[in-house]
């Protein structure tokens, strides 16, 4: 067992650079990292990893007090099927990077992303048949309450956001512009008026917002405050390694100090 | 009854499928005998989802408000294949006639008829069904998918310091193959077992106990009669909740 402390980190998109916020968080704060983002996973993989990340770790007689969670929750639209016979099924098709594990090396489930529907046969039937969007914030706001619930249990320190705000509101119309920069076609799949539907306000009221770094997004909180030096493309998407580094030592750092009184050790 | 009186009773929340639905059901049985008041959000047919969603529902919504105290939790969780989906409107109904609600509603009394539609291995005559048990459904991620709503209940009522018990429709469990394979078996051991009835699934109780009197027919229908469902309470629930502090 490492006498260092450990940083559990997951998430999807914009994560899984070296440079990325999460890596300037392990070097500031002088943690151990187990880096679980993977680049287009779905919520549900995003919790599972955490759970049984930490679950072994606790089998390892790692103290929870020793162990810091950050998790940055993605877009509802992907979701993801299990696959006995991972790489060997006949539905892998064309999209080699599309398993992905939650048990240790095991590559067994299977991504299915809106942005690929017409990649594989599945995932186009799934899209086209199962897939409902609202029924895909049901189950992320679950993932996310389920894995609150079992940090909070823990008494584990953690902190969680998203990359773009997953729940429009009618109240917050004023920050529409930062959806300008989006396209209209992830305008129109992101966002959902959680006040328009019961059946996931009553979810979402559950959501331990103290938990919640203090921004609506990563995405909104760059485009508001270094929309010029925190982007590497043209259409403001994707942060660069400046954006991350003001990420993380303007909005992470501070949450972790004002919120568990972790300080970094070297900045 | 006035107001006053229905609040000085305990309330007895349940939820579950065909097991805990009818009229002569254990839920309906125990409130009779421990006198308390009762919600009852079991449907015939209705997965391990729809049975997580509506007991937390009802239970973040109730229109009386009850202390925690106050409150008693009961689950019998159903089948590890069964699915729903939320449908748009005008979708037909899908589902054996025994089946009332199909769409089904997972939000107390929202007024409507529900979003959710039922799947099952059962009917897959309609398309939804037919692709989903075709390609999407495996007993590894059924199995994954039941303990994930099984363990969000559990944390959720730990959370909310309400007292519970849950037990299963049949032994859900039996499978070591898929108890046993590793994206299942980290979950399944988190789930807490002493908050369920010491026996395996009230089907399995009933055939072993009252193989005879506990069915009507058993060749024809598998569900515990009322006298199951009366056995079943007086002498394993109550005890348990005995045995344990909840009554």
């Amino acid at each position: 067992m490492s006498e260092n402390k450990i940083f559990i980190v997951a998430g999807s998109e914009f994560v899984n650079n070296k440079n990325s916020w999460q890596h300037i968080c392990k070097e500031k704060l002088n943690y151990d990292i187990f880096d679980l983002t993977k680049e287009k996973i779905s919520n549900a993989l995003i919790s599972r990893n955490v759970i049984y990340k930490v679950n072994e770790l606790i089998k390892m007689n790692y103290k929870t007090d020793d162990i810091v969670v950050g998790i940055m929750w993605t877009i509802p639209m992907i979701h993801e099927r299990y696959i006995s016979d991972g790489k060997n099924d006949d539905y892998m098709g064309k999209s080699e990077t599309g398993f992905t594990s939650v048990v240790d090396n095991v590559k067994n489930w299977r991504i299915l992303n809106h942005d690929s529907i017409s990649s594989s046969e599945d995932c186009e039937l799934y899209f086209k048949i199962i897939y409902n969007k609202l029924q895909s914030y049901v189950l992320s706001v679950e993932h996310i309450l389920r894995t609150q619930w079992f940090l909070n249990k823990l008494g584990i320190k953690y902190f969680m956001t998203t990359y773009v705000d997953l729940f429009y509101n009618e109240e917050n119309l004023l920050k529409m512009y930062d959806f300008s920069k989006l396209t209209e076609y992830k305008r129109e799949c992101y966002r959902l008026n959680i006040l328009g539907y019961n059946e996931v306000d009553y979810l979402h009221d559950m959501i331990d917002i103290k938990q919640f770094l203090p921004i609506n997004s990563m995405l909104d909180w760059l485009q508001e405050n270094y929309s010029v030096d925190g982007f590497g493309d043209s259409e403001k998407l994707k942060p660069n390694d400046f954006g991350h580094e003001k990420f993380t030592t303007e909005v992470i750092l501070p949450f972790l100090k004002n919120t568990y009184n972790l300080e970094p050790t070297q900045i | 009854m006035s107001m006053e009186d229905k609040i000085i009773k305990k309330l007895l929340v349940t939820s579950g499928c065909s097991f805990t639905d009818s009229g002569h059901a254990w839920p309906y049985q125990l409130s009779k005998r421990c006198d308390f008041n009762i919600e009852n959000v079991a449907l015939p047919s209705q997965g391990n989802g729809l049975i997580s969603r509506k007991l937390i529902n009802i239970l973040e919504k109730y229109p009386i408000k009850y202390h925690s105290d106050d409150i008693i939790v009961g689950v019998m969780w159903s089948g590890i294949n069964r699915y729903e989906r939320i449908i748009e409107s005008g979708d037909e109904y899908v589902g054996p006639p025994y089946l009332t609600q199909n769409p089904t509603w997972v939000v107390y009394r929202d007024g409507t008829k529900g979003r959710w539609r039922i799947l099952s291995h059962e009917w897959t005559k309609s398309e939804d069904c037919s692709i989903y048990y075709e390609i999407f459904s495996n007993e590894i991620s059924s199995m994954v998918q039941t303990l994930e709503h099984i363990l969000r209940t559990q944390w959720y009522l730990e959370f909310c310091n309400i007292k519970y018990f849950m037990s299963t429709f049949m032994n859900i469990f039996s499978d070591e193959k898929i108890m046993n394979h590793p994206e299942v078996k980290y979950l399944y051991e988190m789930v807490d077992f002493s908050k369920f009835l010491p026996i395996e699934g009230f089907y399995e109780w009933n055939k072993e106990n009252y193989s005879v009197e506990g069915f009507d027919d058993i060749k024809l229908d598998w569900h515990p009669n009322e006298f199951g469902n009366i056995k079943l309470t007086e002498e394993i629930i109550i005890p348990h909740l005995i045995k344990n502090n909840i009554i």
